[in-house]
């Protein structure tokens, strides 16, 4: 108790409005039957914010620009599905294993790619996941495992609690919500801490970093094996949510491009601009879809601009800017007041 | 495998390669200058080839004449996009090539989202009077692919001798090397990368025309000459022309023969495994350095 | 001819130059001693453009440099050799002379340049084809010397030019320096080099963490004992 009351008033606002949007978000779907279809898109928008913010914790804090946060997704969700349907598994404890397997294989990744220069460290992520866009979209079976290609892979759907399978999306809706709020606690954590502080210093600066004793490989392989573990563990709930896989979607290029641009353009390296460029990205992508119907693909024409001005005239994305904004105005107004008083 | 057909997709190959090399020129010449990574290299492609073909159907262009027009769209696109957009992005600070990046990501999606709304998705051509074969024992040699090839070939021959021998040529290569001191002997960096970029879409939309014989096109046809580009420049070392052509060259090959001998698919996951081997063993190209002094 | 007044210069948040100040005149040897980080190649850096000051001037021949853009400020005839001579490594030695030659003003009088330069450099002149990366540290600094001076200087500023040179190398370069001063080109030098620097100067400014702390003729200076100890680590 003694450390909340040390704290400054703006930070006691913040967590109260933190805690309040929490109630909110709990119990209004609860309370009120929003339909299905309101769930669906509040489960889709939350999912995106939780891969946002992974991403944000390899590519934002760290550097790391992968382009391939699919191979993942896509790893989580079939290892997820193949544990529950050969081996009967529980999702529960599925998606904790494909996420220290996909954890794993991300290291596995990451060791020979960290020496590359940046844009070819981005470029090696996109090959692989176009490599394994052609594997799984063009191979039945796989690994002696029938993964069924490019039709995708079933799971039997039903109500079975044990199994993360519900005939509600409420129950999803709370999954779903419970790990965007770990992620971002886990990115809280890492960027109070000192690894965060490594992973800054290595993102602004490898050789500098080296030379200060850094463990440069250490830390970028504990940063990627943090953000593909969320990832891994985020195509697991998806693979159960939908009770389908289709590899072009998990391992395409779209993907995995969407969410390292919704990071960055709400700001990477910042706890809450993945958040709002998600929000933000999937909310402009579902108003054009359902006003501008007719027009197919506008949304895309939306998504670009957007994203070459904010490059352009936002760098550091839209939430810092906005953020830097509001302090102008503030300091203004301070001046004001002062020179009045 | 019949002998003949390994030759014949050798030959097929070689030919598409040499296009190939051209469009991967244009993404080299950009990175090696400036370090600018063009995401929509391949829609730029596409642009061009739209531009092309309709040229060609609608307007009694012969296909390969709509190179010069091209080239001078594309060639004015390229400056103007530099100057507005890139430069900015470099003089700022930061981290140009993910600014850049991210950029030309959103023209890249904007681009492809605006062609499929004005055109569709159908996958458009046209039949030109560049067709037929040219028969050397059973193996067929395709006469248009041949023509492109050879102007292919001509055109990447050019761009290394205006780099090699050219005021112009000379003033790219001394900014690349160190934009400073190309700048204390009076080069005006910003504009030499103006006309930099000019030359790298330029390049494409040649390549578009060159295609369009025996082409189609459609707003996604982009991606995959995106890719085989990137392929080129990790092979060919960055800024390397003469390593650009022999890249270009060998992709096609790889293709064609990966086709053959082991379905597309699997010579596609070649291709794929083969680039992140380059970049993980060879971080300068298959041209290795002459040996210095 | 050159009039460095009160620049101040950051990088970041250090501060480079303090208010910095020297003159140099048309035909005169002048040298910029100092030791090391003292701020000596950030003041011909800011002189060249390189570096803009926040607040000071830089005048050349009366005109206000600030008013220029860096790749401009090379054909008002304020010239740099940089630091480490800065050559074009993957470009011979004859493209580098070329590119040397870029400007409007220097390429007009290309030709006359290249054979005054090989004259005075035969050696180069021989290797005219060898790529810049692939020579020793005495040639490069020749052909750094020759490409200044394709750009027809009228004031050549030498950034440490005997940086990393044998001692035989050092006097043939100074020699150089001194015939080019002769046939009209103003010099400033800026050296760590202090007793080659003050035979060939005809004044000298003293530098230190960024602000001046002594100036007067090379002759003055050479005989100061305590200055020399002090400052230049004599």
């Amino acid at each position: 108790m003694s450390k909340i009351s040390a704290l400054s008033k703006g930070q006691k606002t913040k967590l109260i409005v933190l805690a309040a949007a929490l109630v909110l978000l709990l119990a209004v779907p609860a309370v009120l039957d929003l339909g299905v279809s309101t769930m669906s898109i509040l489960i889709t928008v939350l999912l995106y914010m939780y891969y946002a913010s992974a991403w944000n914790i390899m590519g934002g804090y760290t550097g790391l620009f992968s382009l391939g946060s699919g191979i993942y997704i896509g790893l989580g969700a079939y290892i997820t599905a193949v544990l529950y349907c050969e081996l009967g598994i529980s999702p529960w404890a599925g998606i904790l294993i494909s996420g220290l397997v996909t954890g794993l294989l991300s290291m596995l990744i990451g060791y020979p790619t960290f020496k590359l220069q940046s844009i070819y460290y981005s470029f090696a992520t996109f090959a692989i996941l176009l490599a394994m866009l052609t594997v799984f979209k063009n191979f039945k079976t796989v690994g002696g495992l029938k993964l069924g290609g490019a039709e995708g892979y079933k799971i039997p759907s039903g109500y079975s609690p044990m199994n993360m399978q519900f005939t509600d999306k409420l129950s999803y809706y709370y999954i779903i919500l419970a790990l965007l709020v770990l992620v971002l606690l886990a990115s809280w954590f890492l960027s109070h801490s000192r690894d965060g502080y490594y992973f800054r210093a290595i993102s602004a600066n490898k050789d500098a970093a080296a030379s200060l004793g850094v463990n440069v490989i250490g830390m970028k392989l504990r940063a990627q094996f943090i953000s593909a573990f969320f990832f891994a563990v985020g195509g697991g709930f998806y693979c159960m949510f939908m009770n389908y896989i289709d590899p072009s979607k998990l391992f395409g290029n779209d993907l995995s491009i969407n969410i390292m641009v919704m990071c960055v353009v709400g700001g990477a390296n910042t706890l809450w601009g993945p958040v709002v460029g998600a929000g933000l990205m999937y909310t402009v992508n579902r108003v054009v879809t359902i006003y501008a119907s007719s027009v197919s693909g506008l949304a895309n024409i939306v998504f670009g601009v957007v994203l070459m001005l904010v490059v352009l005239f936002m760098p550091g994305g839209l939430l810092p800017f906005f953020q830097a904004r509001l302090e102008q105005r503030k300091a203004q107004k301070e001046l004001k007041g002062g020179g009045q008083g | 495998m019949s002998f003949d057909l390994l030759v014949q997709a050798l030959i097929d190959g070689i030919l598409i390669g040499g296009v190939y090399a051209a469009i991967g020129l244009g993404l080299s010449i950009a990175y090696g200058v400036m370090g600018v990574v063009n995401w929509a290299h391949g829609e730029v492609l596409m642009v061009s080839l739209y531009i092309s073909i309709y040229l060609t159907k609608y307007a009694g262009f012969d296909p390969y004449l709509t190179a010069l027009v091209n080239i001078a769209v594309m060639g004015a696109a390229g400056y103007c996009l530099q100057k507005a957009a890139f430069n900015k992005l470099i003089n700022r600070g930061g981290v140009a090539w993910r600014d850049i990046l991210l950029f030309t990501a959103g023209m890249s999606m904007f681009l492809q989202a605006l062609f499929n709304m004005i055109f569709g998705a159908e996958v458009k051509s046209v039949n030109t009077r560049y067709s037929g074969m040219l028969q050397l024992g059973s193996i067929m040699i395709s006469k248009p692919k041949t023509i492109s090839f050879l102007l292919a070939v001509v055109c990447c021959a050019g761009l290394f001798f205006l780099i090699q021998k050219t005021e112009m040529g000379r003033s790219l290569r001394a900014t690349a090397q160190d934009r400073n001191t190309a700048q204390l002997m009076g080069i005006n960096a910003n504009q030499v990368y103006c006309l930099c970029f000019a030359i790298s879409l330029a390049m494409v939309g040649l390549s578009a025309a060159l295609l369009t014989p025996f082409y189609s096109v459609s707003p996604y046809v982009g991606a995959s000459f995106c890719f085989k580009s990137f392929i080129i420049v990790a092979l060919g070392g960055r800024g390397n022309i003469p390593g650009a052509m022999v890249a270009g060259v060998l992709i096609g090959i790889i293709e064609k023969f990966g086709g053959v001998l082991m379905g597309d698919k699997i010579a596609q996951i070649i291709i794929y495994l083969l680039f992140i081997l380059i970049l993980l063993v060879l971080p300068n190209g298959l041209m290795v350095r002459k040996k210095k002094g | 001819m050159l009039t460095i007044d009160k620049i101040h210069v950051n990088y970041g948040s250090f501060q480079a130059l303090d208010g910095v100040s020297l003159t140099v005149n048309e035909g005169e040897i002048v040298a910029l001693l100092g030791s090391n980080g003292a701020g000596k190649t950030t003041t011909i850096n800011t002189a060249s453009g390189l570096l803009r000051p926040l607040s000071g001037s830089v005048l050349f021949e009366g005109q206000d440099l600030s008013k220029y853009k860096l790749h401009e400020i090379s054909s008002l005839g304020l010239i740099q050799v940089p630091e480490g001579r800065k050559l074009f490594p993957d470009m011979t030695i004859h493209e580098n002379l070329l590119v040397g030659s870029y400007a409007k003003g220097a390429r007009a009088r290309r030709a006359e340049n290249l054979d005054m330069c090989y004259s005075m450099f035969p050696k180069l002149k021989e290797r005219s084809k060898q790529l810049a990366g692939s020579l020793s540290g005495g040639e490069r600094q020749m052909v750094a010397i020759a490409r200044a001076l394709m750009q027809c200087p009228k004031l050549l500023m030498l950034d440490e030019p005997s940086l990393g040179l044998a001692p035989v190398v050092v006097e043939q370069v100074f020699e150089i320096i001194q015939s080019i001063n002769k046939m009209g080109t103003t010099i400033l030098l800026v050296e760590q080099n202090v007793q080659v620097s003050l035979e060939i100067a005809d004044r000298a400014y003293v530098i230190e963490t960024g602000k001046n702390v002594m100036e007067g003729s090379a002759k003055e200076l050479l005989s100061n004992e305590a200055l020399k100890s002090a400052y230049l680590g004599m």
